[in-house]
């Protein structure tokens, strides 16, 4: 009798409380698919790699044409076991962050190049990239595991800029002269079309963090943009980074940082962590 | 046997009103932070949430969001977010004024990416969540789909309404959470893999006015 007593006191504290009991990832609306980029995209262009049509050889040949030093390999992987995870293929990544560089670089070749394999995978119409995990080899030789990693939901086939690589690097080095910037570097990959490496100084670089936004959209573009992706770094005088951009628009994945001293005259959006 | 249900099922935290912004942000939130509800682990949040309206100005962003963030500055958060036409979010979320599904994660060295997870509309509910089912990995969903995950101790539950700048006039925006009663604002406990209604919480004020009150729907406008 006690035990009853118990058990339907607890069944009511269920239903008042409104205890779920087992549940992980609610299903409920709709998740967005259509116009699934944050822009007016140009759908006209396919990413293709000589070859076989395979998975395997999608990744290979896009690794090794991309031009970068941070992409070691990549292999197909399992899906977390999760509910509610995307069907289709699963990479995991192995990127080497190299001495001096930002986590975001590493990073952001990984996506440049998961992009452009997303593409290519919808062009030949193989099973679609569904997750990414990407493991960090430190300068130091400690490997950080699943350091990050994502696919945004984008539409393949977008178009971007295929300028000459020349004339690329003329007009980015005219529009930082612009911006009061002094070229250190300007690089450009090909995972497929080209993606601007773009590292600059200032000696004000209060006045960069406060003009980052403007620089960076006339660099780039933004609606749509003129590059499937880039990377773009802004150092002091010292060296010392004052903000970084990624962005790999074939994947919908981007990445900021801002480095602290300049937070508060950043003009680029900071989400806020909350002061509890 | 009955004190010890009454221990175990989580029934109170004070409201406290608090407001809180951060860098030019206005926050209006109610959240949760650890120790909870009698010693409870925070390693969810839940709730519905239908936009009426998300206008921000030219230079910032509206997100509305479901947030789980640790004492430092890590967070991961998922929901819907709409930049004005001169503002993004991480340069590929909301780039050109329009309104999108988005999952936000910063690491623990202030790193922040944005994943852009397709169109949204006003006046649809969508249920983002965020969860740490198991050892520290908090995995974000959106309306079921399982999106990006990371690694993060937890000190925070949130739902709410955030804005970048730190004016409180020039834009306007307008969100009700939990208005779907099936989705009412749920936390989760990971060792019993359970979901618990939230029955009062601390609030931030904000640029936002308030209305409603748990355990049912509410409202955020301005």
């Amino acid at each position: 009798m006690r035990l009853k007593t118990a058990l339907t006191f607890a069944l009511a504290l269920v239903v008042i409380l409104g205890v779920g009991v087992g549940t992980i990832g609610r299903s409920s609306g709709r998740a967005g698919n259509d116009n699934r980029t944050s822009y007016t995209p140009v759908l006209t262009h396919q990413t293709v790699v000589a070859g076989a049509h395979t998975p395997e050889n999608v990744i290979a040949a896009i690794i090794h044409r991309y031009g970068g030093t941070r992409v070691a390999g990549a292999a197909i992987g399992s899906a977390p076991a999760i509910p509610g995870i995307r069907p289709g293929l699963w990479l995991r990544f192995s990127v080497d962050q190299l001495a001096g560089d930002d986590i975001l670089r590493p990073e952001w070749e990984a996506n440049l190049v998961s992009g452009a394999i997303s593409d290519a995978l919808a062009t030949y119409h193989l099973a679609p990239l569904a997750g990414t995990r990407i493991d960090v080899t430190r300068p130091d030789g400690q490997v950080q595991e699943d350091a990050s990693g994502g696919v945004g939901d984008i539409l393949s086939g977008q178009s971007f800029s295929s300028e000459s690589d020349s004339a690329i690097v003329a007009r980015l080095r005219s529009e930082l002269a612009s911006a009061g910037l002094a070229a250190v570097s300007i690089d450009l990959l090909h995972a497929d079309q080209p993606a601007p490496v773009v590292i600059a100084k200032t000696d004000s670089p209060a006045v960069a963090a406060a003009d980052a936004r403007q620089t960076i959209r006339a660099l780039f573009g933004a609606d749509p943009p003129y590059y499937e992706g880039y990377y773009f770094e802004v150092m002091d005088s010292s060296g010392d980074p004052v903000f970084i951009q990624t962005a790999a628009f074939r994947l919908g994945v981007g990445g900021q940082w801002v480095n602290p001293s300049y937070a508060g005259v950043t003009s680029l959006i900071q989400t806020a962590h909350h002061t509890f | 046997m009955r004190s010890t249900l009454i221990a175990t099922l989580c029934v109170s935290v004070v409201a406290l009103g608090y407001v809180g912004a951060a860098l030019g942000t206005s926050f209006s939130d109610k959240y949760l932070t650890e120790p909870c509800c009698g010693g409870d682990a925070l390693n969810g949040t839940s709730a519905s949430l239908n936009a009426s309206s998300i206008s921000p100005d030219t230079n910032n962003c509206i997100m509305y969001r479901a947030d789980a963030e640790d004492s430092g500055v890590q967070l991961i958060q998922a929901g819907l977010v709409r930049c004005g036409s001169g503002a993004d979010l991480d340069a590929t979320c909301s780039t050109s004024n329009n309104l999108v599904l988005y999952v936000e994660i910063i690491d623990s060295t202030g790193h922040a990416t944005c994943y852009q997870h397709g169109s949204a509309s006003t006046g649809t509910e969508y249920v983002p969540v965020v969860q740490n089912a198991s050892g520290t990995t908090w995995y974000a969903y959106i309306s079921g789909t399982a999106y990006e995950h990371t690694s993060m101790s937890t000190y925070g539950i949130l739902e709410g309404a955030e804005y970048t700048g730190s004016s409180c006039s020039g834009w306007s925006g307008s969100v009700t959470y939990a208005g779907d009663s099936t989705y009412p604002w749920q936390r989760f406990i990971k060792s019993t893999l359970s979901w618990y209604t939230v029955q009062t919480s601390y609030n931030d004020g904000g640029c936002w006015t308030e209305s409603g009150s748990l355990p049912g729907s509410f409202s955020y406008s301005n």
